[in-house]
């Protein structure tokens, strides 16, 4: 491995400049535009060295919940009061996957991403999905970066419980966007129409950007 | 990319080893805070360079600290009492404070404005009462984060930014702000599920369940379940230069939620009023940290 060293120039060895610089800018031309790791010695680098974005680049970002009051599947007929949630009910919501968050990154460079979304979901599932003893409500999630699916969960089943979930993939460069999207089980004869289905508190997303 | 420059050294500049020597730090100086993206990814540059000298990785290029610590309550675990207070959770730690970089001088980690906390914790709990009660319908025990900074006085814990401790008198009930639950894990006490086969139900109403339409599930109740949370955490100018000394997890209850039409809110309340004496237990239960560079 090569290494850096001090050159201890002797005066004997020395004719004049030009002769200096002919040989030091023939040596430098060898580095410049590749100061590899070859050319670095060993255990120097800490963060004083390298630009912001050099290794790597973290973004969190809070969403609170959803649905926002602005949401189109905020029901503004559901009651008020201790236990209540005002937010999406099945006369906002007929079923399927739904976008609960979009966010676009435009600092990332080509390699691999880590993505973590968490937040606490609360569901109703006192009522059946179907009357008499069907009683499996629940809700899953889909992570999606730049429109491919990366997962989607098992069913969520608690009335209330804090979820996280992770994955990986490599990413381009450039603008990239990620999408969390949910899905909530469709109305049974006895579910209520007004009544808060599924919510999500404190949502919050984390990626990791890593190129090397 | 950085590159080396030669323009200091021209017809008047003296020949002498001095000078010489001092040149052959040009690589010194373009290597200083201009190593960038190409130069890492394109040229390599890697582990070798890095300065390891801790041989952990956590040098601060990427990784300033990582810590993990079991602080649960093995054996026969920590029982967690139903608050009846009507002024807020107090809220018990569920075992031992992770103390952080204890060896440090000073102790602990110093955050700087930008870096980035994550923390995980993994609890064990089961949950019990003294009969089934439908009273828990809604109703939900939380596990939430606290730090000790440098700046605190002796033993004291506060919530972590994004996150209270269910004691803010809000309008109607204590409570929490809706965003400031950022740092909490929710365990539901008891699933109360309906057995009714009766027709729709479109009033906008809580339900009324009869006595004969209602069941719980069984496992939720004395069954031990695995909790987990995690906090994510852009440092803020206000506690720049601060030592993060401690962690702990807390835990407290039965809390539930709040829309209120003033505000037009949906909060988490605490809910003092239980007949059937709830408890949660913890046991065994771990946490991690780390602190990263943010870019």
């Amino acid at each position: 491995m090569k290494k850096w060293t001090e050159a201890q120039a002797r005066a004997a060895n020395i004719t004049d400049y030009e002769q200096f610089n002919k040989e030091y800018n023939a040596h430098k031309g060898t580095i410049n535009g590749g100061i590899d790791r070859s050319m670095l010695p060993q255990d120097t680098i800490a963060k004083g060295y390298v630009v912001d974005k050099a290794f790597h680049k973290v973004h969190v970002n809070e969403y609170n919940e959803f649905p926002s009051s602005t949401s189109q599947y905020y029901d503004t007929g559901s009651a008020t009061g201790a236990k209540e949630v005002r937010g999406l009910s099945y006369s906002t919501y007929s079923g399927g996957y739904i976008e609960i968050l979009s966010q676009e990154y435009t600092d990332l460079k080509d390699g691999m991403v880590q993505i973590e979304f968490s937040a606490h979901l609360k569901l109703d599932v006192t009522f059946s999905v179907a009357a008499g003893g069907n009683h499996n409500k629940g809700a899953k999630i889909a992570l999606e970066w730049n429109g491919v699916q990366l997962l989607e969960t098992f069913y969520f089943t608690q009335p209330i419980q804090t979820i996280r979930v992770t994955a990986h993939t490599f990413t381009a460069g450039g603008t990239n966007t990620l999408k969390v999207k949910a899905l909530c089980s469709p109305k049974g004869t006895t579910d209520w129409l007004h009544k808060s289905q599924m919510h999500f508190y404190n949502m919050r997303t984390m990626i990791i950007g890593r190129w090397r | 990319m950085s590159d080396i420059d030669n323009s200091n050294f021209d017809r008047n500049t003296k020949l002498d080893p001095a000078t010489l020597n001092t040149k052959f730090t040009d690589v010194q100086t373009a290597t200083a805070g201009a190593l960038n993206g190409d130069n890492i990814r394109n040229s390599g540059v890697d582990v070798y360079n890095l300065d390891t000298t801790n041989t952990d990785g956590k040098v601060g290029t990427v990784l300033k600290w990582a810590q993990m610590a079991t602080i649960g309550t093995g054996g026969a675990g920590l029982t967690v009492n139903f608050e009846a207070g009507a002024t807020g959770l107090n809220g018990v730690s569920v075992g031992s404070d992770m103390t952080v970089n204890p060896a440090g001088t000073p102790a602990g980690v110093q955050l700087k404005t930008g870096d980035i906390l994550r923390v995980y914790w993994t609890v064990d709990v089961d949950k019990g009462w003294t009969a089934p009660n439908d009273n828990v319908q809604y109703e939900f025990w939380a596990l939430w984060l606290q730090w000790h900074l440098s700046s605190y006085g002796a033993g004291l814990f506060l919530p972590v930014p994004g996150q209270g401790d269910y004691d803010t008198n809000l309008p109607f009930l204590y409570g929490n702000q809706p965003e400031d639950n950022y740092a909490a894990s929710f365990i539901q006490h008891a699933t109360i599920i309906s057995d009714s086969t009766s027709a729709i139900n479109n009033a906008p109403a809580a339900a009324v369940m009869g006595a004969t339409a209602e069941s719980y599930i069984g496992g939720d109740i004395n069954v031990r379940t695995t909790v987990s949370g995690c906090y994510h955490y852009v440092v803020e100018p206000a506690y720049n230069n601060l030592y993060l000394e401690a962690l702990r997890v807390v835990a407290g209850g039965l809390l539930t939620t709040y829309y209120d039409a003033v505000a037009n809110k949906n909060y988490i309340v605490v809910d003092h009023v239980q007949t059937s004496t709830p408890l949660l237990k913890v046991y065994d239960a771990t946490i991690s940290m780390l602190l990263m560079e943010p870019d």
